[in-house]
């Protein structure tokens, strides 16, 4: 198993307090020749097709463009009174409803997705499949790099290695995905013996 | 003539396969199982609007393009640009295993419940009686119905396809001990099969690393054909002993970062396998 390389504290990049994370979410983790890796899922707000126009703010000014296209990574619920929020991280289901709603059924063009990045397995404990961690943005921007096949894995690890407290575990996030998870399920399965599916739940009876 | 043709589409690693399915007056049906594409690699997305553009296709007034999409488990590398094909494409059934966590799928089951471009959603297993695809019949080998494994892998829908007296088998990441259930269930008759997990060791031996159960069928065959949908990165699907077993074996095994798109089309008496190569 590769080790992390020991750095005095004063060359460690920790998250400071202020600091923007962004929420990951497990998803696997593959071992190969002494190398972990977390594949980690990270939510993406995209636009597929040009729509309205939209306008970039710059001091003063504002300059009018039409999106073509767009990737945007989520850092957190939406800001705003109604939207029960205070710090950026998401405190309760609805809040995940509520982004996916002002984000696709706001607009026209734009829709929230999911995307993969790569992690060293040692940065994130003992973590499960589904557990949320917040990743800083020098540790995310790395992991970019590496799934989008700008670096390798050796070059990855180096550049990794004096980031590793850029990784922080979201147990309260964790409950609230697992959460609004089980509420997607609940109403899928209502679906499935809907009155189009009566022949396949008789067959099921019969067995 | 009918027709069935299954496209490994290379998606780089991870797995999405596009299926077609011509029916005796030449009308097609189309599926697509799983995904990997990613905002700055979406080879699914631009492997359908070629094809689309190839054929002198329109999907502006078209409610569904596809019969169903499948997502075999919950994992990003295959579920990954699912959602965005569906909003363009659409599908009149989304199928899919059911999960323990799944986060992927969380998300592809929140849009088809609130979404026009998915007609209808569910979970399948070996208890499920699929629709035909044209004149192709579906059958689910796994998983059994309601069991959800702790390992996503074994999850996976392991699906075969069949037309007339050749079958297909589509076996998503599913591993070893799956297959020690399973394999006595691959049809005889098929003639190609798609080696689960990206060719890995873990869904090529048994437990215990015990022969590899799959592969045990297809001996004294020499008509089967392997079909790997590739996982360079970052851990080198397919690994060296598979390939070496495979090797030893004597049947023609196709790769997906060898052979790039990789289709395999039969009439239902024989198959043929056609390929690029970068």
């Amino acid at each position: 198993m590769r080790k992390l390389n020991v750095v005095q504290s004063d060359t460690l990049e920790p998250l400071s307090r202020a600091a923007i994370t962004i929420p990951v979410l497990v998803d696997d983790v593959k071992t190969y020749e002494r190398v972990s890796l977390a594949r980690c899922t990270y939510f993406s707000i995209e636009c597929d097709t040009p729509g309205e126009m939209w306008y970039l703010g710059t001091g003063d000014y504002m300059i009018p463009f039409i999106m073509i296209g767009l990737s945007g990574i989520i850092t957190g619920p939406v800001i705003g009174v109604e939207a029960r929020t205070v710090g950026g991280e998401f405190e309760y289901p609805e809040q995940i409803d509520a982004l996916i709603s002002l984000i696709e059924d706001g607009t026209k063009n734009l829709f929230l997705d999911t995307n993969e990045i790569w992690l060293p397995y040692e940065f994130l404990g003992k973590a499960r499949r589904a557990d949320i961690y917040r990743v800083g943005i020098k540790l995310f921007q790395a992991a970019m790099q590496y799934s989008m096949v700008r670096i390798g894995v050796k070059e990855f690890f180096d550049k990794a290695d004096k980031l590793w407290q850029q990784a922080a575990f979201s147990e309260h996030e964790t409950d609230v995905f697992k959460k609004w998870g089980i509420l997607q399920r609940e109403m899928s399965s209502k679906r499935y013996y809907s009155e189009k599916n009566k022949h396949r739940l008789a067959k099921k009876m019969e067995l | 003539m009918a027709r069935l043709d299954a496209t490994l589409i290379d998606v780089g690693w991870g797995d999405s396969i596009f299926i077609e399915s011509v029916d005796a007056q030449g009308k097609s049906s189309f599926a697509l199982v799983d995904s990997n594409d990613t905002t700055y690699n979406r080879s699914s997305y631009i492997f359908l609007r070629k094809l689309i553009e190839r054929r002198g296709m329109s999907i502006k007034n078209m409610d569904h393009f596809f019969e169903f999409i499948m997502l075999t488990h919950a994992h990003g590398d295959h579920a990954q640009g699912l959602k965005a094909i569906m909003r363009e494409f659409g599908a009149r059934r989304f199928y899919y295993s059911r999960a323990k966590d799944g986060n992927a799928l969380d998300m592809l089951q929140n849009y088809c419940n609130r979404s026009k471009k998915i007609e209808h959603h569910q979970a399948v297993d070996s208890n499920t009686s699929m629709e035909r695809l044209g004149e192709a019949d579906l059958d689910i080998l796994w998983p059994e119905y309601r069991v959800v494994d702790d390992n996503e892998n074994n999850n996976s829908i392991v699906m075969t396809l069949a037309l007339g007296n050749v079958s297909m088998v589509l076996s998503g990441d599913a591993e070893g001990e799956v297959w020690d259930i399973i394999a006595g269930q691959i049809p005889k008759n098929t003639l190609m099969f798609k080696v689960p997990h990206h060719g890995s060791v873990n869904g090529f031996f048994g437990p215990g690393k015990s022969p590899s159960p799959w592969l045990q069928q297809f001996k004294g065959s020499g008509t089967v054909k392997l079909a790997i949908s590739s996982h360079i990165r970052p851990f080198k699907h397919p690994h060296k002993e598979v390939l070496d077993a495979i090797s030893k074996s004597g049947l023609n095994c196709f790769r997906t970062d060898e052979h790039y798109h990789i289709t395999f089309s039969t009439d239902g008496s024989a198959l043929e396998v056609k390929y690029s190569h970068v």
